[in-house]
């Protein structure tokens, strides 16, 4: 239900989420939120599971800057929430949405430049993702990996590196001057967002329920 | 003598969800031997391969190279195994020429003057040594692949693998690396190549496996036993060879002539044919 | 540890504003010098160096370490467009959950910011070092300029305490006194040396076989197009 609903109303979920992470003085009602969040996403068929792990990821920096803190354990655990929960958000937000809808989004506000680069780099991540595994592939094939050797290793991960800068601007090139040949103007094809529709409650109720918490657990 | 290279009924699950099976025959490689694998697009030739170099790790089944489990131990068997992937671009690792074919032997450790000599011999076996200080990046889609496989050949692995080995290559540097890789086999290196070419299997292959998309290993022999199964051949999507083809025809239209799978052997059969005679120690007998 | 992604909320809200107001405004200074470029080079290398950033962060290092290619962008691209391409690798990280939405301005002013100091570290070292070390000596300086920034940043956040600690500090046995600025420039320092060396190892052989391979994309001819006046109509659109 979450990928049928309208990418507005899933902007607005994210930022009902932001404003009660912002508002939260207390971590119980984040954990609450967090812990909403991903039940709604395992309801939806979404890869909890997953998005679970990559969101604690925004706790590494957080656990850092806490161990400096003269704080209490729950003013730190208050803080591993709000960093937590956005992301929770975020990440459920990008596996629902198909990424040409978030690039129209995005493309209604942000100057033509950042949005054709933005979309370029979308196009070429994939293409350099599969490379650099041939690239890994081609570096353990051929003795490049070597168990304990930071030295050996940097160097070698260097080249694929470096070989994978100088592709990347091939393909890269090739690939706008395909899409200029094919009309590309600098303009996303579709631009902005739909309205609302009746699929759109149940984002709208989840980012409603982790600001009420946030505002009303106190 | 112990098998080099043994897989049984693999499975495997792409991160997209796409399913190979690689059931069937067991794929099985001796030592000395030049074993061909055909099959159409998305057979499976390239996953059955990479399951051999440990690249992937298999769902279910069984494959060992050398006796260990690739996936898991590749480090201690790879000095022994050359490899040439499909995407040659994607395996120059180097700025130049020389460095990239040294790139092995610099990684085990050799000492410079061995890596100078191995490296001056396989660029001299593959007539690239004016090729020595050029950049890789600006070589042509040929000389590029002579260059990756002159980095697999470097080390005289045991094991020599080639993923389509001759894309690109025109006629005659094909002829070249056929003569070079039956040297090589000569000198008592096994071979394992896939590929969609039926013509090579003629020219090079010991033994052939043919492989059907969602039905896994579906025939193997000798190239004469293999040409005989056009079902199979039909079933992998491949074309048969030109020759093949020919002589199938003429003998559908009613001529008494057997199958041969080389020039020479054809050139017996239609002398005799033409004759009155009829060379029955030559090709696949009439069925 | 210029590459950890700051995420949301932990830092005090007046310091995240600022940091995108500040983001806004070095931003719109970039795409104003970045007006009359040559759309068809730049895009697509702007794309390139952006997605390779974001494969190469995706590399497995250290725990706590990936490596970011900031400097190289700043080198490959130029500081106005390097500039830019922190800004992409930012909105995508955030959009993968790492580093926050909020938090996108001071994230990109930390990456942008090594952008720029990594041309212009670059450039002065021209003539002084070979390539390797022209690359490897700009990496450390700038990484070192910013993770003093990053020092900074969270020194500041212990500006006003209450807007950080919250109003309800009793409730959560808050104890009193200042962020302790110091043991966390240690741990940023500690883990931040073995990261330099290694971005500025990687950055310094990345660079040289660059420099031998495809030498034009240092030449930073790109980045002086713009002086040319090319006429708009010859524009690639």
């Amino acid at each position: 239900m979450f990928h049928r609903a309208s990418i507005l109303s899933k902007a607005v979920f994210l930022f009902l989420v932001l404003a009660g992470a912002l508002a939260a003085k207390a971590p119980y009602p984040l954990a609450a939120g967090y812990g909403v969040i991903l039940v709604v996403a395992a309801l939806c068929g979404l890869p909890w599971f997953r998005i679970m792990v990559l969101s604690l990821y925004s706790a590494v920096f957080t656990v850092l800057y806490i161990v400096s803190l003269r704080g209490g354990v729950l003013t730190h655990t208050v803080l591993v929430f709000k960093a937590i929960t956005p992301a929770l958000a975020v990440l459920t937000f990008v596996v629902s949405t198909p990424y040409p809808k978030i690039f129209s989004l995005l493309s209604a506000f942000l100057p033509e430049i950042l949005a054709s680069g933005l979309f370029m780099t979308y196009r070429t991540f994939f293409i350099l993702i599969e490379m650099m595994d041939n690239f890994g592939a081609a570096i353990r094939l051929r003795g490049g990996f070597s168990p304990g050797s930071l030295h050996k290793n940097s160097a070698n991960i260097s080249r694929g590196i470096a070989m994978l800068l100088v592709k990347a601007v091939e393909r890269s090139s090739r690939l706008y001057a395909v899409m200029a040949v094919r009309g590309y103007n600098g303009s996303m094809a579709q631009t902005g967002a739909d309205g609302f529709h009746r699929q759109d409650v149940l984002p709208i109720g989840t980012g409603i329920a982790v600001l009420m918490l946030a505002l009303l657990w106190r | 003598m112990e098998p080099i290279v043994t897989v049984s009924c693999l499975k495997h699950t792409y991160p997209d969800t796409t399913e190979i099976h690689i059931c069937g025959l067991d794929f099985v490689v001796n030592p000395g031997e030049r074993v061909v694998i055909l099959g159409g697009n998305g057979s499976g030739k390239t996953t059955l391969l990479y399951h051999v170099l440990g690249l992937l790790a298999p769902d279910e089944g069984k494959v060992t190279i050398f006796g260990v489990n690739p996936a898991l131990k590749y480090n201690a068997v790879r000095e022994r195994i050359g490899v040439l992937l499909q995407s040659v671009d994607e395996q120059i690792l180097s700025p130049t020429v020389w460095d990239d074919i040294s790139f092995s032997p610099r990684n085990y450790g050799y000492e410079k003057e061995k890596i100078s000599t191995m490296v001056e011999q396989v660029m001299l076996e593959l007539g690239i040594g004016h090729l020595r200080d050029k950049i890789c990046h600006y070589l042509s889609g040929g000389e590029k692949r002579k260059v990756a496989l002159a980095g697999a050949l470097v080390m005289r692995p045991e094991l020599l693998i080639l993923d389509e080995p001759f894309e690109g290559l025109d006629s005659r540097s094909r002829g070249e690396l056929v003569a070079l890789l039956n040297k090589r086999n000569r000198e008592g290196m096994t071979i394992v190549m896939s590929t969609h070419d039926l013509n090579l299997v003629t020219s090079f292959a010991d033994r052939a496996y043919v492989l059907s998309q969602g039905r896994g290993v579906i025939a193997a022999g000798t190239p004469a036993e293999i040409f005989q199964q056009s079902g199979a051949l039909q079933a992998a999507n491949i074309d048969p060879p030109i020759l093949t083809e020919l002589f199938l025809k003429l003998r559908d239209q009613g001529m008494s002539i057997d199958v041969p799978i080389t020039v020479d052997e054809a050139v017996r059969g239609l002398t005799g044919l033409f004759a009155g005679r009829h060379d029955k120690g030559s090709g696949i007998p009439l069925k | 540890m210029t590459h950890m992604h700051i995420p949301d909320f932990v830092l005090p809200v007046w310091l995240w504003v600022s940091g995108f107001l500040l983001m806004t405004a070095a931003l719109g200074i970039s795409l104003l010098l970045l007006r009359s470029m040559d759309r068809k080079k730049k895009i697509p290398l702007l794309g390139a160096i952006s997605a390779a950033m974001i494969v190469a962060m995706s590399l497995p290092e250290f725990f706590f370490y990936h490596i970011n290619l900031s400097v190289i962008a700043g080198i490959l691209l130029g500081p106005t467009l390097g500039f830019v391409a922190a800004f992409i690798v930012n909105l995508m990280l955030a959009l993968l959950g790492h580093g926050g939405i909020t938090v996108i301005g001071l994230n990109t002013m930390l990456l942008g910011l090594e952008a720029v100091l990594g041309h212009a570290f670059f450039t002065l070292l021209k003539r002084v070092f070979p390539v390797f070390w022209r690359a490897a000596i700009a990496t450390v300086l700038t990484l070192f300029c910013t993770t003093m920034l990053l020092i900074v940043i969270v020194a500041a956040s212990n500006i006003n305490p209450q807007d950080f600690l919250h109003a309800d500090e009793h409730a959560f046995a808050v104890q009193e006194g200042p962020l302790s600025v110091l043991k966390f420039a240690g741990l940023v320092l500690l883990f931040g040396v073995v990261g330099w060396i290694l971005e500025a190892a990687i950055t310094g052989a990345v660079v040289k076989f660059i420099s031998q391979v495809k030498p034009d994309l240092l030449g930073h001819k790109l980045h002086e197009e713009r002086h040319q006046a090319a006429p708009r109509g010859e524009h690639f659109d």
